[in-house]
């Protein structure tokens, strides 16, 4: 975790009940300026929920929230100036995209020439510098998004809240907003967190990532330490890993399982008596003769189903009681299905994690 | 779970609940207090042997057996007509659609008296045909007879049945009927097993309706039945205004709460299991256009039917406002503007415009000052207990305008609540009336508000009453409007409540109608038509404007999910 000096937002043992079930249990983070932080997690897990405790739309049960060092859970949310960006964007049908966006600078008492001009920056900064005037029903879906964003900008908020502001759109556009709202955000240098229940999405616009479950913080990370070291079976899974190999890890920091011994140098280093292994998709080659030498670990087994992907081939082979995907390069072309196949794997990719939830 | 004030929504929902309590449920406590301690003291015997006495019993039996059987003819006769515009398409449907409101909209007295344009002793009908056949005395005696105010029940009621039928038959899956074609039926077989259940709850539903309206109906049954006829409301006004036995009215307007609740009640849980709206929108669904020459008759024959039913009384009534013997005349509506020695007023009778347009106003402010107050507390919160109070603001739509004004002669017009000289007691009187039609108007536009839309406001640093004026106020401007025009148009139009508590030198509209009606000669009942015909234009004008204003206040759905890309 981030130290605790630089940290503009910190979360301590956030815990919070509704209708008598704990939605959030113990939560606790801390976030710097600039930084933006992903909360993903899938629905149900309390992202949404945590993202509204911070707004202040939600009463806190237990726990403390510190914005620049200040308690702010007594602070109404209209005093707060944190922006927030929704979950099909809650813009005002009964305004304009000019009168939405300047709606939070009218709020803050702006005057009429300084509120033109902020109004006209963020329009020119998120493209739409000609639709002003146009009503909000007069927008496509991607153009909706642009002016959420733009209003939650306009009045120069302390700390930037989005809820799933692509959730509604289709895959390619989602894929392009993400960046531009990335680019943007840097650019503003906006502390912002970001909720969704999209793995891609968070690591295309995040610094940090916060994987949530059931109420509990899994894992606080970066995106690429998130991937190489997920903290469990729940943020491996959640992940969409599904190669999880049960075993144990002895004295000599050997691993035992249904598929033999390996010796394994990523993750948990302690012996245990129950420690899943990973083996991530992408770390597995066919193996040729020439390329192996003696302690590199290798899995044999039979091609149960093979999917051309494109640039991979989704492959899975059946080894004795497990069965395993992987995602193989093209060329050298693998085996057919039903054939023998043997793979050599990638001991970066081989990683020993903790298996209870 | 979410951060609200409670204390701030209890002091708003705290002005129409005061409201409620000073001026419905004090009023009908002491009816109910009137009822038992007739002269002061406990004395239920009176109550049980009033209740036992065999005029009581006609008088419920009649007032029962005439709603039913309005009822059942309205039922038979807009049935068809529902079939129609559930189904077809044909020239002018939208025109008929509007045509329909009419009814709706006009008040009570203004009915009576273009039935009795119509169809009266000095009808048009009976003029023309005591000039065209050289008859001595008018062919039509219908006036002052049980069919008389059918008819107008029906007049009211036929377009109630049509809307609300007719919507919910246009939103029957038309390929039901098909599938049941297909495995065999034939039409008439498809229409009454298939049809025919599916339509039970909307058919129940308006037919319960009816029956309310029917069992409570006052100005068209004290005018057009005359002294032989009185229901339940007619009877209490009697009772009261004419002969002064409090007590038997009392007595009189128990039975009416209790029977009004309980119709109510079953009216609720019907229309909470069929979804069916009270005052829904107009048809969506599959209309074809009428190919056979059966089918086109068939549409013919109901348009017609309609037109004659909805339009001929009320273009009787114009026609006959500015008809005299001696040819078309203004003078009826000149003498509008004098005071006749001889005359029921004191005043210039035209000084009744005046009066109904300035109590309408006023209880229109009141009805949507209050009626904002209590929507806005039902909007924030959607629980059980919000429901309670939803319930507890509609009672008054339960009770019968003639209880409401009983109840304020006895309670009003002494201490500690002395309003009998006070000229606000008939607005607030209209402002009971037509504030749960308000709530209705607005409730539902309010609650369509996301909440989402409410929290971007409050981030972008709106405090919650920034919030109510900027957000919820401008997006629900229009259906406040529509209250308004409703509340505008049920204060100009109230007769019941107006009855009892209007004072003499003041009468409403309404009032002076019946005054008018009530008295002998041409030049008073000339009068009358010429006085309804200016209220027949004042209400329909506010609806037509509302009808207009559905084009450009049309605000884009924001529900919709759908986006586009």
């Amino acid at each position: 975790m981030t130290s605790t000096r630089d940290n503009i937002l910190e979360v301590k043992n956030l815990s919070n009940r509704y209708e008598g079930l704990p939605l959030l249990q113990n939560i606790g983070f801390g976030l710097s300026q600039g930084e933006i932080l992903c909360l993903l997690g899938p629905s149900g897990s309390g992202k949404t929920t945590l993202l509204r405790l911070v707004a202040g739309l939600e009463r806190l049960d237990t726990g403390t929230i510190f914005f620049r060092g200040r308690d702010i859970r007594d602070i109404p949310p209209h005093q707060r100036n944190f922006g927030m960006m929704f979950q099909e964007y809650a813009l005002f049908p009964h305004k304009s995209v000019w009168q939405n966006i300047a709606f939070g600078l009218e709020m803050q008492k702006c005057s009429p020439a300084e509120l033109a001009h902020r109004v006209r920056t963020v329009l020119e900064m998120v493209g739409l510098a000609d639709l002003g005037h146009r009503g909000i029903d007069e927008l496509s879906g991607g153009e909706q998004q642009r002016v959420a964003l733009a209003r939650s900008l306009a009045p120069e908020p302390q700390l930037l809240l989005l809820d799933e502001p692509l959730g509604s759109l289709d895959r390619t556009l989602r894929d392009r907003l993400t960046t531009e709202i990335r680019t943007i955000l840097k650019k503003l240098g906006v502390t912002a967190i970001f909720v969704t229940h999209d793995q891609a999405e968070a690591f295309s616009v995040a610094d940090k990532v916060a994987v949530l479950h059931n109420g509990l913080l899994q894992q606080f990370d970066t995106p690429e330490a998130l991937y190489r070291f997920p903290a469990n079976t729940t943020v491996a899974g959640f992940l969409g890993f599904t190669n999880l190999i049960d075993g144990h890890l002895d004295d000599q920091g050997i691993f035992h399982s249904q598929l033999g011994s390996m010796s394994i140098i990523n993750g948990i280093r302690k012996a245990r008596e129950k420690i899943t292994l990973l083996m991530r998709p992408e770390g597995a080659n066919l193996r040729l003769q020439a390329s192996v030498t003696a302690d590199t670990p290798t899995i044999a087994g039979t091609v149960t189903h093979r999917v051309f992907q494109g640039s991979t081939y989704r492959l899975t082979l059946q080894s004795g009681d497990v069965s395993l995907t992987f995602d193989l390069p093209i060329d050298p072309s693998p085996p057919e299905k039903g054939a023998p196949i043997e793979l050599v794997l990638n001991p970066a990719a081989l990683v020993l994690i903790d298996p209870s939830a | 779970m979410n951060r609200s004030r409670p204390l701030l929504r209890w002091l708003l929902f705290s002005l129409p609940l005061v409201f409620l309590v000073l001026f419905y449920f004090y009023p009908l406590a002491k009816i109910g207090l009137l009822s038992f301690f007739p002269d002061g003291t406990w004395n239920p015997e009176r109550l049980s042997r009033l209740v036992s006495s065999p005029v009581y019993g006609r008088i419920l039996w009649f007032t029962i057996w005439q709603a039913a059987l309005s009822t059942v003819l309205t039922l038979l006769l807009a049935l068809p007509g529902a079939y129609v515009f559930a189904r077809f398409r044909f020239f002018g449907k939208n025109l008929f659609q509007a045509l329909m409101t009419v009814p709706f909209v006009l008040p009570t007295v203004v009915t009576a008296a273009a039935f009795r344009s119509l169809l009266g002793p000095n009808g048009l009908l009976n003029t023309w045909l005591m000039a065209g056949f050289d008859l001595d005395s008018p062919p039509i005696m219908i006036d002052q007879t049980v069919a008389f105010f059918l008819l107008a029940h029906i007049f009211y009621n036929y377009s109630l049945v049509l809307r609300i039928v007719g919507s919910y038959w246009a939103g029957l899956d038309v390929r039901l009927g098909a599938a049941a074609r297909m495995l065999g039926a034939s039409p008439w077989q498809t229409f009454r097993r298939i049809t025919l259940p599916l339509l039970m709850p909307a058919i129940g539903s308006a037919a319960l309706l009816v029956f309310i309206f029917c069992f409570t109906s006052f100005g068209v049954v004290l005018i057009l039945g005359g002294p032989g006829y009185a229901t339940l409301e007619v009877e209490i006004y009697r009772q009261s205004v004419q002969l002064f036995n409090l007590p038997m009215a009392a007595a009189l307007s128990l039975i009416q709460i209790a029977v009004n609740f309980l119709l109510m009640w079953l009216h609720a849980r019907l229309g909470r299991k069929a979804r069916i709206g009270f005052y829904t929108d107009s048809t969506t669904g599959v209309a074809a256009i009428a190919e056979s020459l059966g089918k086109k008759a068939f549409i013919t024959a109901n348009i017609l039917f309609m037109v004659v039913l909805l339009v001929t009384p009320l273009l009787a009534l114009l026609l006959r406002s500015i008809t005299a013997d001696t040819g078309l005349t203004l003078d009826y509506y000149r003498a509008l503007f004098t005071t006749d020695n001889r005359s029921v007023f004191f005043v210039e009778p035209i000084a009744a415009v005046a009066n109904s347009v300035g109590f309408a106003v006023a209880a229109m402010v009141l009805a949507v000052v209050l009626g904002l107050a209590a929507a806005t507390f039902l909007a924030s919160d959607r629980t059980k207990k919000t429901s309670f109070w939803d319930a507890i603001i509609m009672l008054p739509l339960a009770t019968s305008a003639v209880t409401l004004g009983f109840g304020y002669i006895v309670t009003l017009n002494r201490p500690p609540l002395n309003l009998r000289d006070s000229l606000a007691l008939v607005p607030i009187a209209h402002t009971l009336v037509a504030f749960p039609f308000v709530v209705r108007c607005i409730l539902p536009s309010l609650r369509q508000i996301p909440q989402s839309l409410r929290e971007a406001a409050t981030l972008l640093g709106a405090s919650p009453f920034e919030v109510w004026r900027r957000i919820d106020l401008p997006i629900v401007s229009r259906a406040v409007l529509v209250g308004a025009v409703f509340a505008f148009s049920i204060s100009m139009g109230e007769f019941g409540a107006s009855s009892f508590v209007t004072r003499p030198h003041t009468p409403t509209m309404p009032v002076a109608i019946f005054r008018f009606l009530g008295q002998p000669g041409d030049m008073n009942y000339g009068q009358a038509m010429a006085m309804s015909s200016i209220l027949m234009l004042v209400t329909c004008s506010g609806f037509w404007l509302v009808g207009r204003m559905d084009g450009w206040a049309k605000l884009p759905d924001v529900r919709n999910k759908e986006k586009k890309v």
